[in-house]
């Protein structure tokens, strides 16, 4: 039980700040959040490209993906650049929003005694398997998201396991409400 | 106003910071590496303050500070480090290396731009 909540918390922990970045970075909040799981075999969605990173350490290890269409997602964030995002932007764009939302999930679990650090995020690539999102899942997105002609610019999928459940028994995931907006410079 | 050096591999960072920093009237040299930014500190003698990242190709933000640091013609020109990594070992090699301050990645605009003006006035 106790490790079902953990397991849930790190995944809202995730779900959380990937929204909230995205909604920081792109200036839109209206996201819909699915979620499935990595044992999903029927898959009808297949977005080219995907960009991954770690939290890794000796208490646990995520797997952070993000599946993007690059030419869904260009329009989103057109207006972030000069001269407009092309594919190579969007790259960047997924691969530092998932060093951001790594690097502060990380940072919360450091704060309460778990052993975790982040990877470089792994170059974006040209997708070689489908993401695998449970049918049921896709008819919820259709049905919310664009059966009323809204875009869907991106997925991610979280994967992790726990190495050591005893250093979770009091993890809290609301720190994060403190962290991000009081999170002050160190000045040396 | 100062002319700010920015060193970040990610366009996206460089982009949202530079428009924030330039909102507040300050001018802004990007590089995309450590290497990169060096060589921009020694074709623009004006800079007042560097904003750097940690982990980049080529050259990571710690040893352009050591660089910096090592050089009498920088070694004044204050280093704010903006990062996702929040180590201890990385902030004492930081402090080490001569960096100011250090903030963490996801940033709130207003903080950063409360680092720049207290570095920058002091």
């Amino acid at each position: 039980m106790q490790m079902n909540n953990a397991v849930n918390d790190i995944f809202e922990l995730c779900a959380t700040y990937l929204v909230r970045r995205v909604a920081n970075m792109v200036g839109r909040s209206d996201f819909f959040i699915a979620r499935a799981d990595n044992k999903d075999t029927h898959s009808d969605l297949r977005p080219n490209r995907r960009s991954e990173i770690f939290i890794y350490g000796t208490d646990i290890t995520v797997r952070l993906q993000v599946f993007f269409n690059k030419e869904n997602f260009r329009g989103a964030i057109n207006h972030l650049y000069i001269g407009g995002a092309n594919d190579q932007k969007v790259d960047d764009f997924f691969n530092e929003l998932g060093n951001m939302v790594c690097g502060r999930v990380k940072h919360i679990m450091v704060l309460q005694g778990v052993n975790a650090a982040v990877s470089l995020p792994i170059a974006v690539r040209i997708g070689d398997r489908p993401m695998q999102l449970r049918s049921e899942v896709l008819t919820h997105v259709s049905e919310h998201v664009i059966n009323k002609g809204q875009d869907v610019a991106f997925a991610a999928r979280v994967s992790l396991a726990i190495h050591k459940p005893d250093k979770f028994i009091k993890f809290d995931p609301k720190v994060d409400e403190a962290s991000e907006q009081n999170t002050e410079a160190e000045f040396f | 106003m100062a002319k700010i050096l920015l060193v970040d591999d990610s366009e996206t960072v460089r982009t949202q910071v530079k428009k924030l920093l330039t909102s507040k009237g300050h001018l802004v040299v990007e590089s995309v590496d450590g290497l990169k930014g060096l060589e921009a500190l020694k074709g623009n003698k004006d800079i007042k303050l560097i904003i750097c990242d940690v982990n980049m190709p080529n050259m990571d933000g710690l040893t352009m500070c050591s660089r910096v640091a090592a050089d009498p013609t920088m070694r004044t020109i204050p280093i704010f480090m903006l990062t996702t990594e929040a180590s201890a070992d990385l902030k004492e090699k930081g402090k080490a290396a001569g960096v100011k301050a250090w903030l963490l990645k996801p940033y709130v605009e207003e903080k950063l731009i409360a680092v720049v003006d207290r570095i920058l006035a002091a």
